[in-house]
């Protein structure tokens, strides 16, 4: 019997690698509750296949993806998301508008700061579009995937976000991609919100990376998702989450999406696969990586602790990541996050590229 | 998270690029710049140290004692065959100015230079105060090193070479090394400056070791001085150090330019001729070991037996920052780039600001060239040979 079991365990092995990979990490398959609130600009690039990365783990129950804005503005951003969803076959994923505009900060009074402080290279929606002109919250670019016929919930993110944790209590996962706005609201609302959740899996903040690109010296403790909204940064760094882990730039910048890594996704056969690489770029995994570290965390092979906060004051610093030691923490609140400080990146790039090329799970039961 | 760098128009790559001077790794660089610099000590040696010939500088540090960074770096300059030392300005840092005077006059009298002047410079800070960083601290964090302020309440972390305990400014505790019998001049530190590069226009290096006080006062006073002086050469300032062992929560945050940020933000948007600036992030890569100090002990000069007495295991901080001006060539890797401090009453406060050509918001603020790394073996030859120098390495000057 032990035998035969042996050679099925082989055979499968073989067949499905993927499910070998989610049998190691001992997940019964569409257990893992997850909320995927992203700034998820498209089509393609890394907010979108951090949601794929996510989506195509069979071990993952994705109770919804809330949208912010970000890398791009809601409006578009929930239609790219709609868009994948379709391609892919998973409409039965409630897509869940969010947040517009950060809490406080804005586009017209970060001009005015950087006339003090110095031009920040990179805004996102307020500074940057792919492929056409940046332009306002409510326009829609033309979707070179093709625009969507379904639609976004009804409900907001922040609301959306209070429900599920009442409904499962300490087993939903937050993963943040982007900016904290929809997490800081639902924060506002119920302050029980991160103490029922399971955990917060956070893409942000910099502490000292280690690159010739300016964009990451010259500010060292600048990260754009943290930046964004300070305001709402600093309150969800504040509150009770029984664990947070964090993805900073300096570890994300170890990782590159080349142009082989792309060629290696296009092999696949499915509509993710051949999604991704149609609309990838070269450049870092930034989410991705969040994202799939939490999936497999064999993938992080140095971790440190620190206290974290980020800057609200209106001063050159509004935005900058904070860091203490217990020895030195002020002591207000602040909460201590896991920081991932160094990764297999073979093993990264393996894992990613099997759920990049893997067949989208089916729709799991009990939603 | 998304970012330019990968999508970033290419246009922006060069303009970063054509501000770093990579001539580091290069051998055939390397190699020229070590011939030149031979060549320069050649040439000087070649020549009788007249008073034309002699590099003027004026030293002005937060000189804690004995030994330790401070004097140490002081001795470089005092030792040094091809400069003239025109006086040591004294501000208030690692130590309250007056103990420092003193710790400064006794290190003059220990080592034969007594005909070197020393000037009281600043007390205080300008804006900053002891009361004000410890709401600060509250609100953002404790500091780790504080200077003078060190030990001023319980529980303080007393910091990597703090001698003594917490006392008033104007008091003076009995001095290790035995306490002076020489006195400081009657000038202050400001005037004297101003007085200098006036006397000696585009001749004066000012050396900074310390807190900027006395160098701002000087610009408040006459804002002539910047354009008056040769160079300015600090040690101040980290951009993105890695400590061997470090807390990450002090990446922009170093002790001499945080003790008085209005002081280094005046300074650093004055019209300088050069600036150049030795950060948290090269000091590191030097050390006073015990084992250097072993070596500085068999040198029977009146310096190096001062500093094999009174030495500790340090950083040589300040002492890197007079070896590249008297030896542009110990430095190995160098880049530039606009720099100011934060003055704005937040967690930043104190903290260094760095933009490059493209994304500075042009208020004054100064490119200043930034040592990145060095050829440690030459550095510490460079320093055991200025011990070994008897003293006076040269005739007293005429006074200024």
């Amino acid at each position: 019997m032990k035998k035969i079991l042996a050679v099925l365990a082989l055979a499968s092995a073989l067949i499905f690698p993927a499910f070998v990979q989610a049998q190691q990490t001992q997940a019964a398959p569409g257990t893992r509750k997850v909320i995927i609130d992203q700034d998820a600009a498209g089509p393609g690039g890394s907010d979108m296949q951090a949601i794929l990365s996510l989506v195509q783990s069979p071990e993952t129950d994705v109770l919804g993806i809330t949208v912010v804005s970000g890398d791009a503005w809601l409006a578009e951003e929930v239609q790219h998301t709609l868009r994948l969803m379709e391609i892919i076959g998973r409409t039965d994923i409630p897509v869940v508008p969010g947040a517009a505009f950060p809490l406080v900060n804005t586009k017209e009074h970060m001009a005015r700061w950087e006339t003090m402080h110095g031009k920040i290279v990179y805004q996102g929606a307020w500074n940057f579009a792919a492929g056409h002109a940046v332009h306002g919250p409510w326009e829609i670019p033309p979707m070179p995937e093709g625009a969507p016929t379904t639609k976004a919930a009804g409900e907001d993110a922040a609301h959306f976000l209070i429900r599920m944790v009442h409904k499962y209590p300490h087993e939903v996962t937050i993963y943040e991609g982007g900016p904290m706005t929809n997490l800081a609201l639902a924060q506002a609302i119920d302050p029980e919100f991160a103490s029922l959740a399971k955990e917060l899996i956070v893409m942000g903040s910099s502490l000292n990376p280690q690159t010739d690109d300016p964009e990451f010296t010259l500010t060292p403790s600048r990260e754009f998702n943290l930046w964004m909204d300070p305001e709402a940064s600093s309150r969800v760094l504040h509150s009770a989450w029984v664990r947070v882990v964090v993805t900073t730039v300096d570890i994300s910048i170890k990782t590159q999406m080349t142009k082989d890594l792309i060629a290696e996704i296009a092999k696949g056969q499915y509509p993710a696969a051949q999604y991704t690489a149609k609309y990838a770029q070269p450049g870092y995994l930034w989410d991705e990586l969040a994202a799939v570290a939490w999936l497999d965390p064999a993938i992080i092979t140095k971790t440190h602790k620190v206290y974290m906060d980020v800057s609200t004051d209106h001063g050159a610093s509004y935005g900058d990541t904070l860091v203490w030691t217990d020895a030195t923490r002020p002591h207000l609140g602040e909460r201590e996050v896991e920081i991932q400080d160094d990764l297999d990146a073979q093993k990264f790039y393996r894992e990613f590229a099997e759920l990049m090329t893997r067949p989208t799970p089916k729709t799991h039961d009990a939603k | 998270m998304s970012a330019l760098s990968s999508r970033r128009p290419t246009q922006r790559i060069p303009a970063f690029f054509i501000f770093r001077i990579a001539r580091s790794r290069r051998l055939s660089n390397i190699t020229s710049f070590k011939l030149l610099s031979l060549l320069g000590i050649f040439v000087f040696l070649a020549m009788p140290c007249t008073a034309q010939s002699l590099r003027k500088v004026i030293v002005d540090q937060d000189a804690r004692g004995p030994a330790t960074t401070d004097q140490q770096s002081i001795l470089m300059f005092l030792q040094a065959p091809n400069v003239e030392t025109l006086g040591i300005t004294i501000v208030s840092g690692d130590m309250w100015r007056d103990e420092e005077v003193a710790h400064t006059l006794r290190m003059l009298e220990l080592t034969g230079h007594t005909d070197i002047p020393v000037v009281p410079g600043a007390i205080y800070p300008l804006i900053n105060r002891m009361e004000v960083i410890e709401r600060w601290e509250t609100l953002y964090g404790k500091v780790h090193y504080q200077g003078a302020w060190n030990g001023h309440k319980p529980g303080m972390n007393l910091g990597e070479g703090l001698r003594g305990k917490y006392h008033q400014p104007d008091v003076v505790p009995d001095l290790a090394e035995g306490n002076p019998t020489i006195k400081p001049s009657t000038e202050d530190a400001a005037h004297f400056i101003i007085r200098m590069v006036h006397k000696y226009p585009h001749q004066v290096t000012i050396y900074a070791g310390g807190p900027l006080t006395n160098i701002a006062q000087a610009i408040s006073i006459d804002p002539q001085v910047s354009e008056l002086a040769q160079e300015l050469v600090v040690m101040g300032g980290a951009l993105a150090a890695i400590y061997p062992a470090g807390p990450p929560t002090e990446l922009r945050r170093e002790f001499n330019f945080w003790w008085d940020p209005e002081s280094v933000h005046m300074t650093l948007t004055a019209p300088w001729h050069k600036i150049t600036i030795t950060t948290v992030d090269i000091s590191i890569k030097t050390r006073m070991t015990k084992a250097y100090l072993a070596e500085l002990a068999k040198i029977q000069t009146p310096a190096a037996q001062y500093v094999a007495k009174y030495g500790d295991e340090e950083f040589m901080w300040d002492e890197l920052a007079v070896a590249g001006w008297l030896d542009p060539g110990v430095i190995t890797k160098e880049s530039r780039y606009f720099m100011d401090i934060d003055i704005s009453h937040t967690a930043n406060y104190g903290n260094v600001l760095l933009w490059d050509k493209t994304d500075r918001p042009g208020l004054g603020e100064q490119l200043v060239n930034l040592p990145e790394d060095l050829d440690r073996e030459a550095f510490y030859q460079m320093f055991l040979n200025l011990m070994a120098r008897p003293s006076p390495a040269h005739s007293p000057s005429a006074p200024h």
